[in-house]
């Protein structure tokens, strides 16, 4: 409020004041204005000194122009740099696209190895009744087992369990849509076995350490060699006949024992691909 | 140049430096504009003006009117106006702003707006008129130009107090 009072003071005695500026002083200058203006319209004399001038100031004139030029040069590098950028960002994600369609190829290729031999596992069985499955999770402790989530109505009571390396183990328990699987190299598993080479029947035996067997319980003078191949015998129905189980790693000899020790390589990984084949013997 | 006398001791050569340089950088600044403007009826804001009734109102004891006279011819050879035409028009118009430059810095700032855009109506009125063809969007290109110009005078007059404040020792 106090200053717009004081303005409105200033502009009241402001009104009855004028400059020093008399008309006198400038009507010689618009006199030679005017007789410029006169002699160029006339004479065209201006044209000259608007062309030495204009020579003269030939760069200023086209500083416009380069500037104009130079904004539209930038603003075209801007906007291709912007469309490279978003042609660079579209095919990212065809990239991640085309890898998330490969990943998932390579994980059909897999299941169809798995399947494929799965289904040759599957010929040497009875083929009576047969399950696939997916593995959902396993555990090594407290002791080895395996969770395979299989169809909600199907009975997997007494069957033994494929993955695509081979026999890995049997049907401990069965409820709902899951499956408890026992492997083959538990401890208290023992498994009718006989070697490919000589028939001979023998138990292998689990040690729950996974591929690792024992054969116990054969005499010194057995018919035995490292590198045997041995098979399921079929005997006691629980497994079906002539399935790969291991090879024979390594034999040893105790002075106090007539019997042999003989540690055994088995065939099947027991976590490895992600289809179970479950079927009775 | 007469007017450059040393008769007043403000008149320093810093105070002289920085008028003529802002008033070339108008003049710079209107014909780039016009070169922009060309394709809207070859009119723009006169930035050179408007720059010159400042330092009239500013520093009239020190400006004189050698710099209208000079502002004028550079505008004339910029825009190819006839030699005198701007020349004319800013010695009138600082001969009026300089009579009365008291009132006019007594005016708020909407006032001030306010007699530039009609400063500017009468400017480019003249110019047309006289010195290119007329029509009714050469109407439209003025009254455009104008109420432009009485937005632009108020960041005009507080860029030029600061240079004042700054540069000149008046």
């Amino acid at each position: 409020m106090v200053k717009e009072h004081k303005q409105a003071v200033i502009a009241q005695k402001a009104i009855f004041t004028t400059g020093s500026m008399r008309l006198s002083r400038v009507v010689p200058s618009i006199l030679l204005a005017i007789l410029i203006l006169a002699v160029d319209v006339r004479f065209n004399m201006g044209e000259k000194i608007k062309i030495y001038v204009g020579f003269a100031t030939e760069p200023i004139i086209y500083i416009p122009q380069f500037i104009r030029g130079g904004w539209i040069s930038l603003s075209d590098y801007f906007k291709d740099r912007e469309i490279l950028q978003n042609e660079i960002l579209r095919l990212k994600k065809d990239i991640d696209s085309q890898k998330f369609n490969l990943v998932n190829y390579e994980k059909v290729l897999q299941e169809n190895v798995e399947l494929k031999k799965l289904l040759g596992f599957l010929e040497q069985t009875s083929k009576k009744n047969y399950i696939y499955g997916e593995i959902e999770e396993i555990n090594y402790a407290p002791k080895p087992s395996m969770t395979v989530g299989i169809d909600r109505n199907q009975k997997a009571d007494q069957m033994i369990a494929f993955n695509w390396t081979g026999l890995i183990g049997s049907v401990e328990l069965s409820a709902g849509s899951k499956v408890e699987i026992k492997p083959i190299f538990a401890e208290d598993s023992q498994i009718p076995i006989k070697n490919r080479r000589t028939n001979s029947n023998m138990i292998l035996v689990g040690t729950d350490v996974p591929q690792n067997f024992l054969i116990k319980g054969l005499k010194k003078n057995e018919d035995i060699i490292p590198g045997d191949k041995l098979v399921t015998s079929g005997l006691g129905k629980k497994y079906p006949k002539g399935i790969n189980v291991g090879i024979v790693n390594k034999i040893s000899e105790t002075t106090n024992n007539e019997f042999l020790e003989i540690e055994v390589l088995g065939t099947a990984e027991f976590s490895s691909g992600d289809q179970i084949l479950l079927t009775l013997p | 140049m007469a007017y450059f006398s040393s008769k007043n001791p403000n008149k320093t050569l810093s105070t002289q430096l920085t008028i003529g340089i802002s008033l070339i950088l108008g003049v710079f600044f209107q014909s780039f504009l016009n070169f922009f403007s060309y394709e809207i009826y070859g009119s723009s804001i006169p930035i050179t003006l408007m720059i010159l009734i400042y330092w009239n109102i500013a520093l009239p004891k020190n400006i004189g009117l050698s710099w209208s006279f000079i502002s004028g011819i550079l505008l004339d050879l910029n825009l190819g106006y006839f030699l005198g035409t701007h020349v004319i028009l800013f010695l009138f118009i600082s001969y009026l702003t300089q009579r009365y430059f008291h009132r006019i810095r007594a005016m708020f700032q909407i006032q001030q707006s306010i007699l530039i855009a009609t400063i500017v109506i009468l400017y480019l009125l003249i110019l047309y008129v006289f010195f290119q063809e007329f029509s009714f969007f050469v109407i439209l290109a003025i009254i455009f130009n104008s109420l432009i110009s009485a937005l632009v005078w108020p960041i005009l007059f507080g860029l030029l107090r600061l240079i004042r404040r700054k540069y000149t020792h008046a």
